[in-house]
């Protein structure tokens, strides 16, 4: 394991918490270096753990002595950089949640809901936390860890909740209906931190020459305002009823007082009033609108000028680029268009507008939401381009593309409908076959990614003079990437199944893959992929949030097969799926649904019902299968070939205004 | 005011929107902006801005302190409220103590507001046709309380022109314009659309405006074209530069089309001045004052509302009859010329001259030049 050194403090913490943690799927959020070497701890003891930090730099040092570990250590730990508040797992996936330093949230209640779904019924948060003083006067931190602990009330049955020290706070809540379950275990803490904090900062204080009597008695008011905060809450009759409850004999009264507290206390929980419970909160809500897109767009336009790119396409879509990682295919044009000395404008999906994606990929490559975009449209349609040629590819029939598609054309874009699979038949509440028609009619290119896609389009137009077939491919990197790694899947026992890909019901096909899970207990069905994310309840699967490549190829050298169990509406893709490339590049052998087009892949089966994948399943496990023969096809279906030709494709359609010549 | 002085203008305006109201402001704009200091104060943003340009008086506020603030600072001769009843509530607490002007412009329901007005408080209404003075004094009671004045609404023509189109649409244009909602009838047009359709296979169909309507609108609309099988013919364009209009009615002229209108009222029917200033026929439902503002020589062109067959008979002369199209179009040009900026602006601002505020301003800076 290597050997590191830990202070007297840290030392003490990390025993505290694996005292508190030795078992099940373990969450890390925060915590710093105290945070990572606890994964190591526990995988070193057989406990799998996603450590997460909301900074990626964070996991800086710690990467560099991850990578001194042996593979049975690391293979236990997922590293991720995420939003505390909105973590990509199922509700109920992990049996701990560890929260270390999560210094710089706003709004803990949001904190604690998200950590209250992601545990099952029992399951326990814990949490440490140092009462760290810093002599610069930023007693805010005070206040900062009040409101988080003061939140803690509304979501966790206190276990044990404790000042260690004087420089750590230690709390161990247990998920479970919060009725009569609370006592003045935590408010004590609370008062004991303010005293605390109060002493430390009048101790270090005492060093710093100049502003101490301002800094103190700025310290001494705010913890008098938090002492008056807390006996307020005390002194709540819900919470001095909560005090009773469990004394006190039972008679009418109370009885209706008990059912109103527990009314009141799910209303809580549901957060349908979490913004009144919330003591600190900063507009967290409000809608992500970066206030400087305006100065980004011009940015980018003015670098599409002056860096002599050779055209600029306008991708409106649902997902943003920040999918590539799942090589889904406006994602994979997007980026290879840029090495191609193209512009990408990615327009995203208002439906994530709440995350706060990266923007400014690169120099080439900007991507906004549909509706920030939409309020700097002047910018992009008033700009005089002189001859770069500008297109406008819908790549989902949605109705916002519809209503861009013609407003763009006036201007002189050419409008391009990439369709990639059949979205009217794999998501038929979300598409609509009406706006599609109109979306094919208007568009100057049609480019589908099969030959029953184009025949789609050609039904519909009554001539293929404007479609042309683009199929989707493999990812370059990640081939290479699964080259440099040994496959070490494969044999009887121990077998891992994997699959990447959207987890929702409308596309995975859940019975069958549970079918699968429960006649082979003794295999693990490994799934990597984005929300929504069922709750899973079998042992032998387990879900694994959708991360970059390195984390893919590394999981995907233990499996010994991949799997495509797709439902009814995600089988109507009509086109092969691009998951068919990415196995490809992993070099797996693939057992899929009855699709028309994957039947020709070399490397995958299909089979028409869970009884048949089970069977196909087993013979491909048994079967020695080269990886680098399934690579070798993969290779000759590269993303960058198949840009290449998408960009022919575009460059061949004239600019037709609808007013400008 | 005294003599010499510039006149000072406010108006306000529930909406800045794109098109409609902002753009005949603009249009007025043009000719008073040289022989007045106009002002403009909307109450929300809807995305209008652009139609001013770089014109620096127009202000997006509705906090009434901020615009009783604005009004004490500028000291205006004159205020016109433009079918915003509320206006007279922001003005109430300002150093403003004349009567407002009072324009009408919607023959849409929202108009029942005028039922509400404070009379006491209106110098004069304004309204751009005859049809609406009598809408105004009829059916509002107005009467002769108020003086009730017709100033027509002006077009640039300078700007809306035939201009030069190169290639061909390989189809004939016909076009609609307009708001997505049962004022504007965009149903009816697509009626319209599909009848012309299934007569003839050589016209495809465009809808221009509509960016402010919900999405269930605007699936509405592309399923109702659905339904109607003018998919593969329909274009919309939700949103089109003002600047740009002039091309767009001078493309659908050349490709041998006309403009369309559905609308259930008009208190003026701009759009079909426009699409004749641009050398493009214009078929329109008799319906408000669009009889009135086309003048007699358009019966060709009018047809009895909601009866769709004249409208598809008038409109299928219009786009086979050459001698007729010449006709209308030459007509459509002399009648424009009424409507021009200078012809419209001068008489809009004799009518103005006598509502000017008698009001007590105070003495003027000693640099004789109001802030």
């Amino acid at each position: 394991m290597g050997i590191f050194t830990v202070s007297e403090v840290e030392g003490s913490r990390l025993d505290w918490l694996l005292s508190r943690v030795s078992a099940g799927y373990v969450l890390i959020l925060g915590g710093g270096r105290s945070g990572g070497l606890l994964s190591l701890l526990l995988a070193s003891r057989g406990v799998d753990s996603v450590y997460v930090c909301n900074d990626g730099e964070r996991f800086g040092a710690f990467e560099a002595l991850l990578t001194q570990q042996p593979s049975d250590v690391t293979r236990r730990i997922q590293l991720m950089v995420g939003d505390y508040t909105n973590l990509p797992f199922a509700d109920g996936v992990f049996g701990h949640v560890v929260i270390g330093d999560v210094e710089g949230l706003p709004q803990p209640a949001r904190l604690w809901r998200e950590v209250k779904r992601l545990l099952p019924p029992n399951g326990e948060v814990v949490v440490s936390l140092p009462l760290a003083v810093t002599p610069d006067g930023a007693y805010g931190n005070t206040f900062y860890l009040v409101s988080l602990f003061h939140e803690l009330l509304f979501y966790f049955y206190t276990r044990t909740a404790r000042l260690h020290r004087s420089h750590d706070v230690r709390f161990v809540g247990r998920n479970r209906p919060l009725k009569n379950s609370h006592d003045g275990l935590l408010f004590d803490v609370l008062d004991q931190i303010v005293r605390q904090r109060e002493k430390h900062s009048l101790r270090e204080l005492k060093v710093i020459a100049g502003h101490v009597f301002e800094v103190n008695a700025k310290l001494r008011e705010e913890n008098k305002m938090l002492r008056q905060e807390i006996q307020q809450i005390v002194e709540q009759p819900f919470y001095k009823r909560m005090r009773k409850i469990g004394d006190v004999p039972k008679d009418a009264g109370i009885a209706e007082a008990n059912r109103q507290l527990s009314e009141q206390l799910e209303k809580v929980v549901a957060g349908l009033s979490a913004e009144e419970a919330v003591p600190v909160t900063d507009g967290y809500d409000r809608p992500f609108s970066p206030p400087d897109a305006g100065n980004l767009l011009d940015d980018f336009l003015r670098r599409v000028h002056a860096g002599g790119r050779k055209a600029l396409y306008l991708f409106c879509t649902d997902s943003p680029f920040v999918h590539h990682v799942m090589h889904d295919r406006v994602s994979q044009l997007a980026r290879h268009l840029t090495d191609e000395r193209a512009a990408v404008l990615v327009a995203y999906g208002d439906e994530t507008a709440g995350e706060a994606y990266p923007l400014d990929i690169h120099r080439g490559l900007l991507q906004l939401p549909r509706s920030v975009l939409s309020s700097h449209l002047d910018r992009l349609l008033r700009r005089d381009f002189g001859s770069l040629r500008r297109y406008f590819v819908v790549t989902q029939p949605s109705l916002a593309s519809a209503r861009w598609l013609n407003v763009f054309k006036a201007k002189g874009w050419v409008p391009v409908y990439d369709l990639g699979r059949d979205w009217v038949r794999v998501q038929p509440d979300a598409f609509d076959a009406s706006v599609e028609t109109y979306v094919i009619h208007n568009a100057d290119l049609i480019v589908t990614g099969s030959d029953a896609l184009l025949e789609k389009v050609v039904s519909l137009t009554k001539t293929a003079e404007n479609v042309r077939v683009v199929p989707n491919g493999a990812d370059e990197a990640l081939l290479e990437s699964a080259e440099a790694l040994e496959r070490t899947g494969g044999g009887g026992t121990g077998v891992t199944v994997g699959y990447i890909g959207n987890l929702s019901r409308d596309w995975l096909d859940w019975d069958v893959l549970l079918h699968l899970a429960r006649a082979e207990p003794g295999w693990t069905f490994e799934l990597i992929g984005q929300p929504p994310f069922p709750a899973v309840k079998r042992a032998n699967v387990k879900v694994f949030p959708l991360q970059g490549d390195r984390f893919i190829v590394e999981r995907a050298a233990n499996w010994a097969v991949a799997m495509l169990p797709l439902t009814p509406n995600g089988q109507g893709s009509q086109a092969v799926p691009e998951q068919v490339y990415q196995y490809g590049a992993l070099g797996l052998p693939t057992v899929a649904s009855e699709m028309p087009d994957v039947a020709s892949v070399p490397h995958v089966r299909t089979a028409a019902d869970a009884a048949e994948f089970h069977e196909v399943l087993r013979d491909c496990v048994n079967q020695s299968v080269s990886g680098k023969d399934i690579r070798g096809w993969a290779r000759r279906r590269l993303w960058a070939n198949r840009t290449q030709d998408w960009l022919r494709a575009t460059e061949r359609v004239a600019p037709k205004s609808l007013l400008y010549e | 005011m005294k003599a010499g002085d510039e006149m000072k203008i406010l108006y306000m305006y529930r909406y800045l929107i794109h098109g409609g109201v902002s753009t005949q402001l603009v249009n007025r704009l043009a000719y008073l902006k040289s022989r007045a200091d106009v002002h403009f104060v909307f109450f929300r943003d809807l995305g209008g801005r652009a139609v001013f340009g770089t014109y620096p008086h127009v202000h997006v506020m509705n906090r009434l302190s901020q615009v009783r603030e604005y009004i004490d600072r500028h000291r205006f001769d004159v205020i016109i409220s433009i079918d915003t009843e509320e206006a007279y509530r922001y003005v109430d607490g300002s150093s403003y103590t004349g009567k407002l002007v009072h324009e009408v412009h919607s023959t849409t329901k929202r108009v029942a507001y005028l039922r509400e007005l404070p009379v006491e408080r209106v110098a004069a209404i304004l309204v751009p046709s005859v049809y609406v003075r009598k809408m105004v004094q009829d059916d509002y009671g107005f009467g002769e309380r108020v003086p009730c004045h017709v100033t027509p609404n002006c077009l640039d023509l300078d700007r809306f022109r035939a201009r030069p189109v190169t290639g061909e649409t390989g189809r004939k244009v016909i076009a609609w314009i307009g708001k997505l909602d049962e004022h504007k009838n965009w149903r009816g047009f697509l009626a319209l659309a599909r009848a012309v359709m299934q007569r003839r296979d050589d016209c495809e169909f465009w809808m221009v405006g509509g960016e402010t309507a919900k999405d269930e609108v605007a699936a509405d609309l592309l399923q109702t074209a659905g339904s109607y099988g003018l998919l593969s013919r329909l274009r919309w364009i939700e949103h089109i530069d003002y600047d740009d209009m002039p091309l767009l009615y001078s493309r659908v002229a050349a490709s041998g089309g006309l403009t369309v209108s559905t609308s259930q009222n008009e208190s003026f029917g701009m759009t079909l001045v426009e699409s004749l200033a641009c050398g493009c026929p214009a078929v329109a439902p008799r319906v408000g004052a669009v009889p009135e503002v086309l003048g007699d020589r358009f019966e060709d062109c009018l047809y009895e509302h909601f009866v769709e067959e004249e409208a598809v008979a008038k409109m299928v002369r219009l786009l086979d009859d050459e001698g007729l199209r010449e006709h209308v179009v030459s007509a459509g040009l002399e009648r424009v010329k009424d409507f021009s900026i200078e012809a419209v602006g001068e008489a809009y601002l004799k009518v103005l001259q006598p509502f000017v505020s008698s009001f007590d301003k105070g003495p003027l800076p000693a640099n004789g030049r109001r802030p």
